[in-house]
């Protein structure tokens, strides 16, 4: 009886320490595996050999609410392939994939973007802006603020876009038609979140875009909060698209704002808030071109109310194939518009007045060189676009923006075909192809001398020929990293990358 | 009493078991720090495990500002490691976020307990942006920080710059001008001067001017790091056709050894009354629906947008479409903003399914099909657009 009873009485002795314990971590140091609890439904089987992007939420108690934070997509609906999509981070196929993970979690969850959805200017440009906007739909946005290069569109497309909306776009100091909410109030997870946004000092700079009211920034922002304090907001949330230092300023001049979320800051998003010295308010940056998303976790805990973590959008998350669907939809607009309806036209190439031949002309005389370039990816490029082997098989042979680096005779940064330059898939075959005259330029006259189609003296010919050369420095310096850009070709801004790859197309002399 | 001991040491027992049950379940961060782990070791006796542990702290902390570089330029910081714990601290380099930045090898197998360690990552500054920040992921075996990122940043100065980078003229009104600027600014000579423009396409030249300007010294300190400035005001004049124009003023300067500046101008003249919409081309008046499979059907969303002194009074009717039966299009009801001042009229143009093939792709030789709306608008009765499509089996 007595050691039943002492025994009885370990096990509750045991049961209520250990009770005790948890209880103790209930209050101050909850953990509960969120990403491997998102992982085990989501990523068998997957490639995900590297650290769980997500690993860092595991650290955290369970939040009563989720902010996403995004912005200056900059145009960068997906990241370019050209040297692997292991490589290239952002997209918006891979934040919706993000999404649905942090979506099956036991939280409310509010996606905000800052804006700045596109960067150039013209119809390729809007119907990039229209299809992120049916991408951020998709995905359930719930504010979405201005950034110059949206408001730099035609107000027409703007207005069509905004006019289909449900109140998502937001903006305190930038009106279109009052058609765009100044702020909007959320009651979600047990908060009540007031969202306001607003368009830096810069920023309006760029703007001649006579149809879009300005109004005075501090008034805008004074009325914003005053509506948010009277719908009783108990958190609240600026979306600015301003440069670091005047989104400093508006904390110190706004402090009713908990968080301000900014455009504001070089590359990368800072890897902790900033809070400005005399005030509470945390500042967020989202970095540049979509490449990551900041997810802040909102705790009624009063020594810590806000935890932050960056997330990269890299390789380890999947494609979405709904938005997959909404990119060959992009590309189908850009084949139905073609280059006129894009306002594309052939511009003079800057080097000369020659016109393209196609590499096998080049390759009559220059055998040796021509081999070596029929074995790199040079040769396939434009293959590469027109039966792409990834990212769900969508052709994009009519995008400008790839053309330009996978065919012969285009501008590689600016987009444009030049004169004589690649026109289709169809009607261009010669010119397929990442060619010889890409980097030597047009080579008409010097072929046109060599093969006595036109009379020409013998200083005349070896002028022709001398055109037509190009020095080692000359790519090194500039012409390669004219399409093996910094976000295109990470790989090949790497130290010594240059030297690997020339070795595979190296060529020299006339053979 | 002993009954109260037994308790005393069950609840002892019981901590000991919650904690330790705790701790397992509570030590993993959940990032893989692949085989970099805290080490366990047996005191002699053969006593129970004893884990010590390995605490990094990055002695300035893990971000670093490199300030202002000059293009080209590599540039270094060192952080360093050290091992504040009573295990051995092992670090492994993991991913920078870029190709540009460059983590040193981490030559040292282990940091003993008090010694530290350099932790050194580069950067070239051949990026075009003017500011940068990058970072680093370093593997530890601190069971507090698994992983760590370290972060540089800074801003790479460049010669001049053009702000903004480029002018875009949003929606002129067709036969309207306006103004805008562009500012260049130099960081390295404070002569720094306009000596000459021209514009890189001649058949357009005429619809531009710019007058230059040398800023004042209040102006430049606008700009961090600038030691003189040029504005530039840009003026489109009236007179160009509805559509989209591109245009690029090349500017010349005092600068040795410098091409010219190159600053591009895009403008988009449109008319007061408007066709907006997927597929819409509004240079050729024509929207393009494309092959449409007879089985599917198709259909394009569009608006009219009426803007200008006699929006308010403008009413909308569906006119002539020529194929009819084959063609239909659905006016929907009309929207006002800023109190009539631009109204807009969604319209959907269908080609149901099962139309019978037929071919409006245009060209020379085929015309596109025709659908015009007649308005009560002064200076725009008809509204007339064509469509190019194809419907096929």
């Amino acid at each position: 009886m007595v050691r039943c009873v002492k025994a009885f009485l370990i096990l509750v002795g045991m049961g209520v320490a250990f009770v005790v314990f948890l209880d103790a971590m209930n209050g101050h140091h909850q953990r509960i595996s969120i990403a491997n609890r998102l992982v085990a439904s989501e990523t068998e089987g997957s490639a995900t050999s590297k650290v769980d992007p997500l690993a860092i939420l595991d650290e955290w108690p369970e939040p009563d609410l989720l902010l996403t934070l995004s912005g200056r997509q900059h145009g960068y609906i997906e990241p370019c392939g050209c040297t692997g999509l292991e490589n290239a981070k952002g997209g918006l196929s891979r934040r919706h994939n993000l999404f649905r993970r942090l979506e099956k979690g036991n939280w409310s969850l509010l996606k905000l973007d800052v804006g700045n959805q596109v960067r150039r200017f013209g119809r390729q440009a809007e119907i990039k802006f229209h299809t992120t906007i049916d991408c951020l739909r998709l995905m359930k946005y719930d504010v979405i603020g201005f950034g110059p290069d949206d408001l730099r569109l035609s107000f027409n497309e703007l207005l069509s876009e905004l006019a289909n909306s449900d109140k998502e776009f937001v903006c305190a100091n930038v009106s279109l038609l009052g058609i765009n909410s100044s702020f909007r109030i959320f009651d979600t997870g047990g908060r009540r979140i007031g969202v306001t946004a607003m368009l830096g000092q810069q920023a309006r700079q760029k703007i001649n875009n006579s149809e879009i009211e300005m109004k005075d920034t501090d008034e805008s922002l004074q009325k914003a909060v005053r509506d948010l304090r009277e719908a009783k907001a108990d958190v609240l949330v600026l979306l600015a698209h301003a440069d670091l230092e005047e989104t400093r300023q508006l904390a110190k001049k706004f402090s009713d704002f908990d968080l301000i979320v900014t455009a504001g800051g070089a590359g990368e998003p800072t890897l902790h808030p900033e809070i400005v010295q005399g005030t509470n308010t945390q500042i967020i940056q989202v970095g540049t071109k979509g490449m990551y998303v900041g997810i802040v976790g909102l705790y009624a805990d009063k020594n810590r109310p806000v935890r932050y973590a960056r997330v990269e959008l890299d390789a380890r998350f999947e494609d979405s194939p709904e938005i997959l669907e909404i990119f060959a939809n992009y590309q189908y607009q850009l084949q139905v518009h073609g280059f006129d309806g894009l306002g594309i036209k052939p511009v003079k190439h800057p080097r000369s007045d020659r016109t393209f031949v196609g590499s096998e002309s080049c390759g009559e005389c220059h055998t040796s060189a021509y081999d070596i370039w029929k074995k790199t990816p040079h040769f396939d490029a434009t293959r590469y676009i027109h039966d792409p082997t990834e990212r769900s098989e969508i052709p994009r042979h009519f995008d400008p923006e790839c053309i330009s680096c996978h065919v012969t005779g285009w501008n590689p940064q600016e987009y444009l075909p030049y004169v004589s330059g690649y026109e289709s898939f169809e009607a261009s075959t010669l010119l397929h192809g990442n060619g010889c005259e890409n980097c030597h330029g047009p080579g008409s006259a010097h072929v046109a001398a060599e093969n006595g189609d036109i009379d020409v003296s013998e200083a005349e010919k070896e002028k022709l020929q001398l055109e037509m050369r190009l020095t080692l420095d000359q790519a090194k310096n500039k012409l390669c990293f004219e399409c093996h850009d910094f976000d295109n070709s990470p790989d090949f801004n790497e130290e010594g990358a240059f030297e690997e790859y020339w070795d595979q197309i190296k060529h020299y002399g006339t053979e | 009493m002993k009954t109260s001991l037994f308790a005393i040491v069950g609840l002892v027992l019981g901590i000991g078991a919650g904690v330790s049950n705790a701790l397992v379940e509570f030590s993993g961060s959940g990032a893989d720090a692949q085989g970099v782990r805290p080490h366990t070791e047996t005191t002699k006796g053969g006593q129970a495990g004893k884990t010590v542990a390995a605490q990094l702290e990055i002695v300035d902390g893990p971000e670093f500002d490199f300030g202002t570089m000059d293009q080209g330029e590599t540039l270094t910081h060192a952080f360093v490691f050290k091992n504040t714990g009573d295990g051995p601290m092992t670090l492994r380099a993991g991913e920078t976020t870029c190709g540009k930045c460059t983590v040193s090898s981490i030559e040292h197998g282990e940091v003993a307990p008090g010694e530290e360690v350099d932790v050194t990552l580069e950067w070239v500054a051949r990026n075009y942006d003017a500011e940068f920040r990058q970072s680093a992921t370093i593997y530890t075996n601190d069971p507090s920080q698994e992983t760590v990122t370290l972060s540089v940043h800074g801003r790479v100065i460049h010669g001049v710059r053009v702000i903004p980078y480029d002018i875009a003229f949003s929606d002129i009104p067709v036969g309207q001008s306006r103004t805008a600027e562009a500012f260049l600014f130099g960081y390295r000579e404070p002569e720094f001067q306009v000596t000459g423009h021209r514009w890189k396409d001649p058949d357009t030249a005429e619809f531009f001017a710019v007058e230059f300007s040398q800023l004042t010294a209040e102006e430049v300190a606008q700009e961090r790091d600038a030691v003189a400035g040029v504005r530039a005001a840009v003026t489109l004049k009236g007179g160009l056709p509805i559509g989209l124009l591109r245009q690029d003023l090349l500017v010349e300067t005092n600068l040795a050894n410098h091409e010219p500046f190159e600053i591009p101008i895009r403008s988009k003249i449109v008319s007061s009354v408007t066709i907006v919409g997927t597929g819409f081309n509004e240079e050729i008046n024509m929207l393009k629906m494309g092959n449409i499979k007879q089985s599917a059907g198709s259909s394009s969303a569009l608006r009219i947008v009426i803007k200008g002194e006699h929006a308010a009074d403008t009413s909308v009717t569906v006119g002539e479409i020529d194929p009819a039966g084959i063609l239909q299009v659905e006016l929907g009801d009309v929207r006002k903003f800023n109190e009539g001042a631009v109204l807009m009229y969604p319209f959907k143009v269908v080609i149901p399914p099962d139309t019978r093939p037929v071919n409006y792709i245009a060209s020379k030789q085929n015309p596109a099909a025709k659908i015009t709306f007649n308005t009560t608008h002064p200076e725009a009765p008809e509204l007339t657009f064509r469509v190019s499509f194809s419907v096929i089996p």
